[in-house]
């Protein structure tokens, strides 16, 4: 009771300008970037999308016109459990021009029994299998090389894809002949499994999709996710196809774009994914993820912060504001608490408390207000509410810890080359080329 | 001893023995030398001692096929079957004896062998073989490679009885006779075969899964570790040098398993130009040029078999079980019963006493049938037409099958009998048509009142001379 009271006094007491020196990350780092600017640019979306309608339309006009011959490539390792219900959802689509390629990268399991079985019924064009694992990116490549689309679609054997998805994917192709590639959005399939994949959905929802709408009308938008993403043929036969994992997705997204391409996110192309059911698997993805924004970002393709060829002032702002947010916010983030730490001490439960209020109430409304520009779906926004307040441990505490120790184990350790997802002959040659 | 081994067809006596010994194809008939005890063959000629040694064996009588071959010298012998068919070497004139020992042996033997023939499709062939394996001290009936034959197996005992292209019911009689537990198989190979014409003569070949063109091509896969490329080595390869170098990053390749390796192996169809891992396994027959996928192909085991005691029994004391004919479930009489009803029925003929018919009908391309289907489904054939004859027969009426492709009918008072047997016919036709539509049985048949026939022999010579002559 008398803590409430001390609260209430601190509260009261507070003002704007004390207000801002306690709680300066979040109004200046988190709301005005993740909430106002983009709230912001979700408004300007919604009226350059209506103004694009008319070009849109035509694009898809000439899409369906054409029918250029897609090839959509699914590359995976033990995922022949995912295959049917997979092939059931592409051939449910309504875009059906699709060559459909499966590359089994050296699975122990029955995934060649079930491929081949595919193929001899005609469900997919063309199962290869290398018996030796050799990574996804090499599985990707050699579906690659004997692709035959205008277009290639690469997938993920454990999602399945609205019967729209392949159509919306492609559309942005015709609308703009400088887009190489798109990335479709991926939602949470399994959102009601468990706390850790209603909050990934949130997440998928707020941080991720709108983060996509957002980046991509910025024209600063690099992660064509690798479980939904369209390119076009020759921009990936410029590029060589995927380089060694993991992480290849982002890598692929600014090697086209270091080559001139746009890269864009469609919103109406939608994928649902299984998410990691339990907080330990989610930090071994996510530990992997944020390893490679070290190794891609700050090493691999360094080169956007320099005046090389290449350059670009668009690459070089995406990257600026990428390594900005992701990389040292998050270690500003440790200063701030030392910061409190050390001058605010008798302040610092209070300053918690009040930093959790704010978070949540600003999750919630987030959730709200994102949720007018959702496009479907709207069956999960109730069910998720309840968990947006929980959504300022999991976004605030969590994630900012996994990602901490992947920076960290990347900075120092270059361990996104010891990762047991990708082949240590397939790293060991990477490491050895850095790259 | 006449000892003239070298005077042309001649007479060879050892004691009370004698041999005809045959150096000339010329001017003799084999029944004239039923009363020898055996054949001595003096020829260099290897086609010309088959050719004896089989038509000995493939004899109809017993009084000849169940005699001694023996060889005068040892000519080299391309086909090793003809060993099988013969009983020994004459080299000198201890052989002579030896010979002459053994004829008398096997004609002792044969003293036991009852009369009796296996009923059944295979009867006579069957006993034939299982006689002579008696009289050689119950010798093992032996599978030799035999290019010759369409399943590339000869039972050289038994062979002798069909023509080349009917080796796949050499294995029918045999495994038959197995069933009957009158031989016990020893398993040597498994053969597969045609599924049309049962040829074991079958070239296997990789094919495109797309077109099935056998102008396939494979190429190793090839994965450069470093920046994860990976296709085929033409990919790699260079035409002016011997070093494989990465088409994505422009880097050679040096030390498989260290900076690449191979994890796999593509095929190109030339035909269709179609990609593709998983090759079709197809099989075309030599023989009828029929193309199927492998998993389709019929199994058959080559067995070396010996009689089993019951085998033994029934060569010495009749063949008491039930032969194929009789699993039917149609009344078909053997041939002579047939006969001796037939023959009492000319007799009532004669006084008047009715108006019947003997009635053949001949399935002329019924052993293609057999060579296409396997000998299992020609007798389910010849099941369901004896069914569909006996349903328009009355109870006295009378069936029997020859040589499994004539059907012979006694019909008693019956009228307007052209007009039965069309429909009988249309009847037959129409039950293959729906159970068989791409097979295209002839049928003929011809039929004799009996009262203008004196014996039953005459009636069916007449009718078959009707059928297959004119």
């Amino acid at each position: 009771m008398n803590l409430l009271t001390e609260f209430y006094s601190f509260i009261s007491n507070v003002g704007f300008e004390k207000f801002f020196r306690y709680f300066y990350f979040f109004v200046i780092f988190e709301f005005f970037r993740f909430f106002v600017m983009e709230v912001v640019v979700l408004l300007y979306w919604v009226r350059a999308k209506k103004a694009r309608r008319p070009a849109m339309e035509e694009a898809h006009f000439e899409l369906m016109n054409r029918r250029p011959l897609v090839s959509v490539v699914i590359p995976g390792r033990n995922e022949g459990k995912h295959l049917f219900k997979l092939v059931e959802s592409l051939r449910k689509q309504t875009y059906t021009n699709m060559q459909i390629i499966v590359v089994d990268d050296g699975s122990d399991d029955d995934t060649p029994i079930i491929g081949r079985n595919l193929e001899r019924r005609g469900y997919i064009d063309l199962f290869l299998r290398n018996d030796v694992r050799g990574g996804k990116s090499s599985a990707a490549n050699l579906a690659i090389r004997y692709a035959r689309g205008e277009f290639i679609i690469a997938l993920d054997a454990d999602c399945n894809y609205l019967p729209d998805a392949i159509e919306r994917i492609l559309i942005p192709f015709y609308y703009d002949k400088r887009i190489g590639g798109v990335g479709g959005s991926v939602q949470v399939y399994n959102y009601d499994d468990s706390v850790a994949c209603a909050l990934q959905a949130i997440e998928y929802f707020d941080t991720i999709s709108v983060g996509r709408i957002v980046s991509s009308e910025l024209g600063i938008y690099r992660v064509i996710s690798g479980a939904f993403g369209a390119f076009r043929k020759d921009a990936i036969d410029k590029i060589g196809g995927w380089d060694v994992g993991p992480g290849m997705d982002g890598d692929i997204s600014v090697k086209l774009r270091k080559l001139g391409y746009k890269v864009k996110f469609e919103p109406e192309a939608i994928c649902r994914t299984n998410a990691p059911s339990t907080f330990k698997k989610l930090a071994k993805q996510r530990l992997r993820w944020d390893k490679s924004l070290i190794r891609f970002r700050l090493r691999k393709h360094n080169d956007v912060f320099f005046p090389t060829r290449t350059f670009l002032w668009i690459n070089f702002f995406s990257f600026l504001e990428n390594v900005v947010y992701n990389v040292f916010l998050n270690f500003k983030w440790y200063f701030y608490l030392g910061d409190m730490f050390i001058n605010f001490l008798s302040f610092l439960p209070f300053i918690f408390i009040t930093n959790i209020l704010l978070y949540a109430t600003y999750n919630i409304l987030k959730y709200l207000i994102f949720g007018l520009f959702r496009l479907k779906r709207k069956e999960a926004i109730i069910y998720l509410l309840p968990y947006t307040p929980l959504m300022v441990f999991y976004f605030g505490y969590f994630l900012r810890i996994v990602r901490t120790k992947a920076y960290l184990q990347e900075f120092f350790f270059r361990a996104s080359y010891n990762d047991s997802w990708n082949p240590a002959k397939s790293s060991r040659a990477a490491k050895a080329l850095r790259i | 001893m006449d000892a003239n081994l070298h005077t042309i067809n001649s007479v060879v006596t050892v004691g009370k023995i004698r041999f005809y010994k045959i150096n000339d194809r010329i001017a003799f008939h084999w029944n004239a030398l039923m009363a020898y005890d055996g054949f001595i063959i003096d020829s260099n000629n290897a086609i010309f001692i088959r050719s004896v040694a089989r038509e000995i064996r493939g004899h109809h009588q017993p009084e000849i096929y169940l005699k001694g071959i023996f060889l005068m010298g040892n000519p080299e012998m391309k086909s090793k079957a003809v060993y099988s068919l013969i009983d020994g070497f004459i080299l000198g004139g201890e052989d002579l004896n030896m010979a002459a020992n053994r004829a008398q042996d096997y004609f002792l033997r044969s003293l036991d062998i009852h009369p009796s023939v296996p009923k059944g499709v295979f009867g006579s062939i069957i006993k034939k073989a299982f006689d002579l394996l008696y009289t050689r001290q119950n010798k093992t009936l032996a599978p030799i490679r035999d290019t010759h034959s369409i399943i590339g197996y000869n039972f050289p005992e038994l062979s002798v009885s069909f023509e080349e292209n009917e080796e796949p019911q050499v294995l029918d009689a045999l495994e038959w006779a197995e069933k009957e537990g009158l031989i016990w198989p020893d398993f040597q190979e498994r053969i597969y075969v045609c599924t049309s014409c049962s040829g074991g003569f079958l070239s296997f070949r990789e094919v495109c899964p797309h077109c099935k063109s056998s102008n396939i091509d494979g190429e190793d896969l090839v994965h450069h570790f470093p920046c994860a490329y990976i296709g085929p080595l033409s990919d790699f390869q260079m035409e002016d040098s011997s070093v494989l170098n990465c088409p994505k990053c422009n880097k050679d390749l040096h030390h498989i398993g260290v900076d690449y390796d191979k994890p796999s192996v593509i095929n190109h169809c030339n035909n269709c130009d179609s990609i593709f891992q998983d090759v079709y396994v197809k099989a075309k027959c030599l023989n009828c040029e029929s193309d199927m996928d492998v998993q389709y192909l019929k199994s058959r085991n080559i067995n070396s078999y010996k009689l089993t005691k019951k085998g033994r029994q029934a060569i010495t004391k009749g063949y008491s079980y039930d032969g194929i004919e009789e699993q039917m479930d149609v009344m078909l009489h053997s041939m002579d019963s047939f006969l001796s009803l037939l023959r009492y029925d000319i007799i009532r003929e004669s006084r008047e006493l009715g108006d019947d018919v003997l009635t053949g009908i001949y399935f002329e391309n019924l052993n293609e049938f057999a060579n296409q289907f396997g000998e299992f489904r020609r007798q389910s054939l010849m099941r369901e037409i004896a069914l569909i004859v006996q349903q328009r027969l009355n109870d006295l009426d009378y069936i029997c099958l020859e040589q499994s492709n004539l059907l012979w009918i006694v019909i008693h008072d019956v009228k307007k009998i052209e007009k039965a047997l069309e429909n009988l016919v249309k009847d037959i036709k129409e039950l293959i048509d729906r159970n068989l539509p791409s097979v295209k049985l002839s049928i003929i048949f011809e039929y004799n009142h009996l009262k203008a026939v004196t014996s039953a022999e005459a009636c069916m010579v007449d009718l078959k001379r009707k059928m297959l002559v004119e």
